[in-house]
């Protein structure tokens, strides 16, 4: 192995009273993949924001090339070298793919006046195609680089990020939680392309929390707890994921849900036949969506994001327009309602996106436990809400679902991501549903509070609730779930029993290369 | 067909401070921010034109004033706003009700009226317009686009040159990315407060240049307000177009084209009616928005808002 390209000394975060990063002390040689991982929280990200110049250490220094630098913003890292891909991108959709990664640093056409040349006005697109052309050919990125962002695919967004930081010529490259949006085929494409880049010299820093895709690719990992560095491993046969876990979390943790061996009932609670959902432009963005789901029964819907799950969770909720089939509730019709009329049948709903469609940040705890029943006794009689009723359903709801509060009542806005959707998950399953419609559970939470979350549902599921499971996650849909389907283009593709189907096979249904027959769906739905 | 000319010679004329308010507009309505002090700022460059001509007797200096007052309330904006983070709407509001007074009580302190200056004695509108021997002899387009003043001929290449710059510098792309993912412009060293600064300062000098079309080029005299909502109109111009240059233009046409028709009609109608007619640009808006929002209203299948899906 080479030299040691970039070194932490005592590397220390504070954010007011709070220490993030804890006299952090690593070290990453030049041309290997170290991987970083810890729960969320843990101040992974904060020690990337670090290296990247976003943000300023408290105290301690970071080395590059063995010599002390100061990095006062992401330009300074990147004219050392030093190049970072962001969990969320930083991509202007409107642009087409070369146009945002020449972002910055566009090439201008010259003037030639009288023999002379001068730096002019307009930007030299054909250049710059040229350019971006033979980047993405050296480095096999498979890219329409005239393509608009808004239009391509995650994973396709994910390269567009990598080959902006290439084309800066950056040598250490960090990748925040990379994975944590793509499909399988995608995942294994982009360990592909992380293999090329350590052959071409290029030193990697992954951050993760998703052990088995360590285990394929660092070389070596770090793991961070609290702020703190618990070690370093070598990424050989000796070091398992069970013990990184418990690295991770400080104590022993299951990593595959145990599933009760309750069967499904034969009472059907819930059936969606035959369901379309039209856009703005009249086209359907849900085609022909059919599926029951029985007491005592997940059914898990998994798919690459895009594909119509995000539609079909608003038309199923309520807020969206169905335009063709039915929908019914122990028999009754309840197609079109909306969302109020849907909790009024004790239908519980956790939405895809907690903090704009879930819960008012600025509210109190006690408040958002009892919203969408707000308007109804005990907490509000002829119009006037009820104090002590409220707080006893905070209270006892906080002290049921285990939710971390700092003080009495704060607002929901100062919770962590895993509390915050505890708050939901308290107030949806507390009303004894008999439905559950549950998008993307664990999204953003901890390994400890998706533990207890995933606990809770299939709780519900032993007390005899119907539920209905959204998650870009692949093991939670499949380990939570009885059946899974899977959707491609607004479609159902396929169908599988959870306990007998590989993710590589689920994989090749989500990126739509195989597809079962509509019959063969129906009959093993 | 006089009437019909005539009519298509006051839609180019009445246009051109739309058009000035709303290209200029376009820039920082696509940087993000969201300015509702164009009005004001018309309203100052108008009475900033006369009245420093008036002062000094010389029109450029009235020009060169007025450009540098809106560039300097433009700077006040940005400084309030995009740096020190004030409220959009405080500030712009702020600037909207000193335009609305300061021209008022300045004429009553230092000329003794409250409606009006007049500078004719060194302007003379009628000296303002340009006899352009090419358009003199082709005979239709020459009653429509000849004899209009410098602004009006230079109108087309601003706008033209903006969208230039929109799309094909990298100012404007930029400008766009600043506007659409602030993070994205920031990861890769772009100031994004400084594109606001900069779109905020184009928008100065077109509403400038819209203030001095209205006070010192066609009229050679500032009346209390004389830009008469043109920045609010435009503001819904910019807005319609969807933030598209090109699309917002063909707005801010379309409310020149009413404006010249209610200049129209008033010669025909009674006093009572046709101050009511001042509406006209108000209804074109409820109109236009109407015609433009219901098929998109219809096709819409969603049941919350589209950001929240």
């Amino acid at each position: 192995m080479g030299s040691i390209l970039i070194e932490t000394r005592d590397i220390t975060k504070k954010f007011g009273d709070f220490t993030a990063n804890d006299k952090i002390n690593i070290a990453v040689e030049e041309g290997e993949i170290r991987a970083i991982i810890g729960e969320n929280g843990a101040g992974k990200s904060t020690l990337m924001n670090m290296l990247y110049g976003i943000l300023k250490p408290t105290s301690g220094e970071i080395l590059f090339n063995g010599k002390p630098v100061i990095l006062d913003s992401p330009l300074d890292a990147i004219k050392l070298g030093i190049g970072m891909v962001h969990q969320h991108f930083k991509l202007s959709p409107s642009l087409s793919i070369y146009e945002n990664i020449v972002l910055g640093d566009e090439t201008v056409k010259t003037l030639n006046v009288f023999g002379k040349h001068f730096k002019g006005f307009l930007v030299d697109q054909k250049k710059e195609m040229a350019e971006i052309q033979a980047l993405v050919d050296k480095f096999n990125f498979n890219l329409d680089i005239t393509a608009k962002v808004r239009d391509i695919s995650i994973g396709a967004k994910q390269r567009v990020e990598i080959l902006k930081m290439l084309y800066r010529n950056v040598n250490l490259l960090i990748l925040d939680e990379p994975t944590a949006v793509l499909i399988p085929s995608e995942v294994e494409d982009l360990i592909e392309r992380m293999q090329d880049l350590k052959k071409a010299g290029k030193t990697i820093i992954i951050i993760t929390h998703k052990l088995n895709e360590v285990k394929m690719c660092a070389d070596n990992i770090t793991v961070i707890r609290g702020g703190r560095v618990i070690g370093t491993v070598r990424n050989d046969e000796s070091t398992t994921d069970s013990d990184l876990a418990e690295m991770m979390v400080g104590r022993p943790v299951l990593l595959r849900v145990n599933k009760s061996d309750k069967k499904p009932g034969d009472k059907v609670v819930y059936r969606v036949s035959n369901l379309s959902a039209k856009d703005s432009d009249g086209k359907k963005i849900i085609n022909d969506i059919s599926f029951d789901i029985h007491e005592n029964e997940v059914i898990g819907i998994a798919g690459v994001e895009g594909n119509g799950q995000t539609d079909l969770m608003l038309a199923l909720t309520g807020l969206l327009d169905i335009s063709e089939g039915s929908v019914s509730f122990n028999g009754e019709d309840i197609t079109g309602l909306w969302p109020d009329e849907l909790r009024r049948h004790k239908i519980g709903i956790v939405p895809e996106d907690r903090y704009r469609q879930g819960l008012c940040l600025g509210m109190p705890v006690s408040a958002n436990l009892i919203a969408g029943m707000h308007g109804r006794w005990p907490f509000c009689v002829h119009g006037i809400m009820q104090n002590a009723p409220i707080k006893e359903n905070k209270e006892r709801l906080v002290e049921a679902f285990d939710i971390r509060l700092g003080s009495d009542d704060p607002p929901v806005g100062s919770l962590s991501g895993g509390n915050a959707q505890k708050v939901i998950i308290a107030r949806e399953f507390s009303k004894h549903p008999q439905l559950l419609l549950v998008s993307q559970p664990t999204r953003g939470v901890d390994i400890g509070a998706i533990e207890f979350i995933h606990n809770e549902i299939l709780r519900m599921r032993d007390k005899g609730a119907a539920i209905l499971i959204f998650s870009s996650e692949l093991s939670e849909v499949v380990g939570l779930s009885d059946k899974v389907y899977v959707m491609y283009k607004g479609e159902f593709v396929g169908i599988f029993k959870s306990d007998d189907v590989s993710f590589n096979e689920l994989g090749l249904y989500m990126s739509g290369v195989k597809r079962m027959s509509k019959e063969e769906i129906a009959a093993n739905g | 067909m006089d009437l019909f000319l005539s009519l298509l010679n006051m839609t180019v004329e009445a246009s051109v401070p739309y058009l000035l308010i709303t290209i200029g507009g376009v820039f920082v309505a696509r940087a993000g921010v969201f300015n509702i002090s164009m009005e004001g700022c018309t309203e100052f460059s108008a009475f900033a034109g006369i009245l420093f001509t008036f002062v000094t007797g010389k029109i450029w200096v009235g020009v060169i004033c007025s450009i540098l007052l809106a560039l300097f309330i433009n700077f006040v904006f940005y400084i309030f706003t995009v740096k020190l983070n004030g409220n959009l709407s405080v500030v712009g509001t702020g600037i909207n009700l000193m335009a609305a007074c300061i021209p008022a009580s300045l004429l009553s302190a230092l000329f003794f009226t409250r409606s009006n200056l007049i500078a004719t004695n060194i302007i003379n509108p009628a000296d303002m317009m340009y006899d352009v021997p090419i358009l003199r002899s082709i005979p239709v387009l020459s009653d429509i686009l000849n004899r209009q003043t410098l602004i009006t001929y230079l109108t087309p290449f601003i706008v033209f040159g903006l969208i230039l710059v929109m799309y094909k510098t990298k100012f404007g792309i930029y400008v766009r990315v600043t506007g659409e993912n602030p993070s994205a412009a920031q990861a890769v060293g772009i100031k994004t407060n400084r594109i606001k600064m900069y779109c905020l300062l184009i928008s100065a000098v077109t509403c400038a240049l819209a203030g001095l079309n209205l006070s010192v080029e066609k009229l050679g005299m500032y009346t209390i307000n004389m830009s008469a909502n043109r920045g609010f109109i435009c503001l819904s111009a910019i807005n319609c177009g969807r933030k598209e240059p090109g699309k917002a233009c063909i707005y801010a046409l379309i409310f020149g084209f009413v404006r010249a028709l209610q200049t129209i009609i008033n010669n025909f109608v009674p006093v009572a009616i046709s101050s009511l007619l001042g509406i006209m640009p108000y209804v074109a808006i409820i109109v236009v928005l109407l015609i433009v929002e219901i098929p998109n209203a219809r096709k819409n299948h969603l049941r919350c808002f589209r950001d929240l899906a």
